[in-house]
């Protein structure tokens, strides 16, 4: 009898803790004209167009791609070319883009509208290598020796510029598959401490954006502690400097945070990350980068 | 704008003096209970023939100034206690104790009318920038699982919610739970929360008198934005002894109070303790272990050295466990195998405080007070294993403890001068010593006897310090105006770096009429430490973290304008606007699901804005049997921080629109009364994808292709409107021992959702929206016995 009615009051304490729930479906916000616009200053124009759906009509197997919208690029005011489709939602152009010029974006879809997006691409740097100095120091940890490569650019700071870069080391079978990264631009390539062993680990491969609110003295120099062993069948460095504009660099983070948001607890936990767009009627992103690189040979 | 309104504090204050009546006297001492000689705190006494009142103190001290010698008749009142009329032929200052007999007869030993009839106009009219009541009047709000919160009883105001629908975190003007300031006896309790905040560690019983502010702060009051909650404890009877018991769906307690030396040393001891452990460690034999359970202890002695000196010593104990234990043995192969395992998670105050009551002169009371407290949060994971063969064993060991801890050591000196009939200053200053371990984890390894791994590290270690210093006056130039300013100069150190702050308070009551007064505040207020929730159990909790040179303390400033319309004793109207704004606010980044404490802390935080406006309305009416409290809320807050949302301003996490609550009681009889509760309001912001797509990941060539999720900005869509009702009974008898109550009744009685909030969850090949609420229908039954 005791523990009849302590299971009794135990069932009513425990219902009345649960946390109540109720699930109602998604109100629809309509569909968007997504444009996938980030392109590389000097290459043809390449531009992806799709649609943005909501949450009530989620299918990932399926990129709902717009096939038959038109795309115009102007170069300022003047219409530059009409991007042709060639399916899965792709437009490619004929002409290229250059170096600091504004351009505009305008696609027209018989569902969705018109939505547009104006960007200014960025100028390239010049970027000024040192030479690699081979067993240049110990890992404290490790006691493994590692290369350091210096690498510098000029930071313009007039206007504020924003960045990605990153190292790789080819093999003779130009094997891209070293490659380091690090939160802090400045430290790229230094090896991460686990906490809990003390050891050093590899972070994982990616690319590191910042702006050059970082950079003080108008020379950007990066140096990277390369590990020595892992060096020794590699035969070339490279490194690589992209120069993005801010709407790119706010994508760029914003879609990183998504990305590790999703790998850590699901995407939809959480704090959410609000991804900029410069696309007016629409979502998504029209924004160039400028890729400049040197090789080094080991 | 401080040296303006120091100027002319100063030439208020030298007016005042030189204005002095040489034919003045001055009647002063303490308003008691006349039964247990206990103080009656905030007490009001009412000279008739001048018209005019003066309140007693936190202790229940007063002083009344009259102009001339003559005989006076004096009418003391409080809510809880009968009228009473002095007659006092005052020739030279006088110093004299004065008696209120509380509402005692027959049953009223569990019933106290919250009658303000008698009450003066003009006093209550003035206590109008705070919120003043008494556990009494608390007993007979519905109660859920029958815990009579404090708390929760401040939710009929207006302005004040629940943090989440039936929890006890408050959210003051639009604030964040962590800028209410509890001060228990003075000295600041961290957490306030048993059960993830689901009742509160304050109850009716081991409490006495609570004044809530949430606008107009004395300078006295620092270190949060939004509120103040002033707590006293109960002294203890000097003359008597009094039990009380009770039970309910939770949890026991017991309360008793008395003399250990009469008329001289008292006692007050209060204890709690939920109950539901020992029933599931009952109901389930051979199983797990749960070791699940909450506490309180608060005991306090009262010594009255003599007429001059009193000393109090206040302890206060609570602790939340929540954990499972599993053990196991067996025999593998002839070896004796032997496991446990244990996974707990809990907090836990701690506060012990000295203080010392000294009366300079009738004029002149200094109070010194030195005080420790410390808040711990832990989890920790242990597991065990032992193997043993004939003589030899092999012990396997594995301990992660995850730790925040914050220790405070407080010393304090305020002094309150009675420096005339319509002057009157406070002033004081004081330093805490905080030691934060802001997050730390122990890791503990042991294989085949061998320590292994035995090391802590993370964010500890980390020591500031908060020194004040405050001067305020309450100034009556004439009689229908009352000035309280005050100025409070806060000083933080913290590594190398130190911030200073000074804080002006501001409040103008003016009576137009006898039965409206118009009143204006300007605060700004400084916060040292910054308060997180941590997102367990899809409940909140809190941690607490030091202010630093990337979290700088947390700045606040309000204005308010508002009026109060009494007619006549029972009904009172009021409307306040206000503007608030906070600087220096804290968020979690964009992406985090929780706040993870390793040694860079700091940054995973972002530091932005608030900014928040509303309109408070109020409406009661209070008679000997028949009580109403109805108030409305319409506000607007919005956060601003430069990484979040792009940096545009987004609506605040407790952006609640429109709120209304209400509370009707109604003693039917001696035996019955019957109160309803209700609360309505709109629904709270939160964040819903408008569109996901697939795409290119900007300029990565290795990173992942979506799909990704656009929000056209931060809290962009609203939850569900919320209504609760909840109604109450109440029975009164006489027991075996004493007075009996039972309370009987429904929290939630239309069985709302309430939702507290949302999130986009996978269901099928599509998503859903859930909302998550917490309590439904809910009975409400607990037992109270007063052992006479």
């Amino acid at each position: 009898m005791k523990q009849f009615f302590s299971l009794i009051i135990i069932m009513c304490l425990v219902s009345a803790c649960l946390v109540k729930e109720t699930e109602v479906p998604i109100l629809s916000s309509g569909d968007r004209i997504m444009i996938d616009g980030v392109f590389e200053v000097g290459q043809p124009w390449d531009i992806y167009i799709q649609r943005a759906r909501t949450l009530s009509d989620f299918n990932t197997d399926d990129t709902a791609v717009i096939s038959d919208a038109t795309v115009n690029i102007y170069e300022g005011n003047n219409l530059l070319e009409t991007l042709s489709p060639i399916g899965s939602g792709r437009y490619l152009g004929t002409t290229s883009s250059k170096e600091n010029t504004e351009y505009t974006i305008e696609v027209i879809s018989k569902n969705l509208g018109t939505a547009t997006a104006t960007t200014f691409t960025p100028g390239r740097k010049v970027i000024v290598p040192s030479a690699p100095i081979r067993e240049a120091g110990r890992y404290s940890t490790t006691n493994e020796f590692y290369t350091l490569w210096s690498v510098g650019f000029s930071d313009p700071k007039e206007e504020q510029n924003y960045y990605t870069i990153r190292f790789r080391a080819f093999d003779e079978f130009e094997d891209l598959s070293l490659c380091w990264d690090s939160n802090d631009p400045f430290l790229a390539g230094l090896k991460e401490i686990d906490p809990f062993q003390g050891n050093e680990i590899l972070p994982i491969c990616g690319l590191v954006t910042f702006s050059d609110e970082l950079i003080t003295s108008g020379i950007a120099r990066i140096n990277a502690q390369l590990p020595e062993n892992e060096l020794a069948i590699k035969d070339t460095l490279l490194f690589e400097l992209y120069s993005l504009s801010e709407v790119l660099f706010d994508y760029n983070k914003a879609i990183q945070t998504q990305d590790n948001q999703n790998q850590d607890e699901g995407i939809l936990f959480g704090e959410p990350t609000t991804i900029p767009t410069n696309v007016e009627n629409g979502v998504g992103i029209f924004a160039a980068f400028l890729r400049s690189e040197v090789k080094e040979s080991l | 704008m401080v040296r303006i309104i120091l100027s002319c504090l100063f030439s208020l204050c030298c007016l005042s003096l030189i204005a002095q009546s040489k034919n003045e006297v001055v009647l002063s001492g303490f308003l008691l209970n006349s039964t247990t000689k206990e103080p009656v705190r905030f007490g009001n006494l009412f000279i008739l023939e001048t018209n005019e009142g003066v309140s007693a103190d936190e202790n229940g001290y007063f002083v009344a100034y009259f102009e001339d010698q003559d005989l006076y008749t004096l009418r003391l009142s409080s809510v809880g206690y009968e009228d009473a009329l002095y007659e006092v032929e005052l020739l030279a200052d006088t110093s004299v104790n004065l008696f209120l007999d509380p509402q005692n007869n027959d049953l009223d030993e569990l019933i106290v009318y919250s009658d303000r009839d008698s009450l003066d106009l003009n006093t209550q009219l003035q206590k109008a920038s705070r919120f003043e009541f008494v556990p009494q009047e608390i007993r007979k709000l519905p109660a859920l699982f029958g815990e009579q919160d404090i708390l929760k009883s401040a939710q009929i105001y207006p302005g004040i919610k629940p943090a989440y629908n039936g929890t006890s975190g408050l959210i003051i003007r639009n604030g964040l739970a962590s800028q209410n300031l509890f001060l228990l006896d003075n000295v600041p309790v961290y957490s306030t929360s048993h059960l993830f905040g689901i009742i509160s560690v304050f109850t009716a019983e081991n409490t006495d008198q609570i004044n809530l502010y949430t606008q107009g702060f004395p300078a006295r009051f620092g270190d949060r934005l939004s509120s103040v909650f002033d707590i006293r404890t109960k002294d203890g009877s000097k003359t008597d002894y009094s039990n009380d018991a009770g039970l309910s769906l939770f949890s026991g307690f017991f309360r008793s109070d008395g003399y250990i030396v009469k008329d001289k040393l008292t006692y007050s001891v209060y204890g709690r303790r939920s109950f539901w452990d020992i029933l599931l460690n009952n109901a389930v034999e051979g199983g797990p272990q749960f070791n699940a359970y909450f506490y309180d202890i608060l005991s306090k002695l009262s010594w009255t050295i003599n007429e001059k000196d009193r000393l109090y010593l206040t302890v206060f104990l609570n602790r939340d466990k929540f954990g499972i234990k599993q053990e196991g043995e067996g025999i593998i192969n002839d070896t004796l195998v032997t496991q446990s395992s244990e996974n707990s998670l809990g907090w836990n105050n701690g506060m012990l405080a000295l203080r010392w009551n000294r009366i300079i002169n009738s004029r002149l009371v200094s109070d010194l007070q030195l005080a420790f407290s410390t808040y711990n949060y832990s989890t920790k994971l242990e597991e065990k294993q032992t193997l043993t063969f004939g003589r030899t064993s092999t012990n396997d060991e594995l301990l992660i403890r995850y730790f925040s801890r914050t220790r405070d050591l407080r010393l304090m000196n305020d002094y309150s001068w009675f420096i005339k009939r319509n002057l009157r200053a406070r002033f004081g200053a004081g330093a805490t010593f905080h030691f934060y371990d802001p997050g730390a984890l122990r890791l503990n390894l042991v294989q085949n006897n061998t320590t292994n791994i035995d090391t802590t590290f993370g964010a500890f270690g980390l020591r500031s310090t908060a020194a004040y210093a405050y001067g305020e006056v309450e100034y009556n130039p004439i009689s229908n105006l009352k000035i309280s300013a005050g100025l409070r100069l806060n000083s933080y150190f913290v590594d190398n770096s130190n911030f200073t702050t000074i804080d002006p308070r501001l409040l103008l009551q003016y009576q137009v009429l006898p039965s409206l007064m118009l009143q204006g505040t300007f605060t700004k207020m400084t916060q040292n430490l910054h308060g997180v929730s941590v997102r367990l159990l899809d409940l909140p909790n809190e941690i607490w973290l030091p202010a630093t040179e990337l979290l700088p303390p947390e700045l606040g400033t309000q204005y308010s304008l508002g009026f109060r319309y009494k007619p006549n004793a029972k009904f009172t109207f009021g409307i306040d606007v206000y503007e608030k704004t906070v600087q220096n606010a804290i968020a979690l980044g964009e992406g985090e699901g929780f706040l993870d404490l390793d040694s860079d802390w700091e940054e995973e935080l972002e530091v932005g804005n608030l900014d928040a406006r509303g309109f408070e309305a109020i409406i009661q009416f209070n008679s000997k049997k028949v009580n109403f409290t109805s108030s409305y809320t319409l506000a607007k807050a919005e956060n601003q921080f430069n990484n979040i949302n792009l940096g545009n301003p987004f609506p605040s996490n407790n952006d609640q629109r429109h709120s209304v609550t209400g509370n009707f009681s109604i003693d039917i009889s001696k035996k019955w009364s019957v109160n309803l509760n209700g609360f309505w309001g709109t629904g709270l912001p939160t964040s819903i994808p408008d569109n996901y797509y697939l795409a290119s990941p900007g300029t990565d060539p290795d990173g992942q292709f979506g799909p990704y999720f656009y929000y056209s900005q931060r809290n962009n869509y609203r939850l569900d409107n919320q209504l609760r009702i909840d109604a109450s009974f109440t029975y009164r008898k006489w027991g075996l021992f004493g007075p009996v109550e039972w309370s009987f009744g429904a929290y939630n009685l239309t069985n709302s959702l309430n939702p507290f909030r949302g999130r986009v969850i996978p269901s099928g090949n599509s998503f859903v929206f859930q909302q998550q609420g917490l309590f439904g229908f809910l009975p409400i039954i607990s037992y109270r016995v007063k052992i006479l």
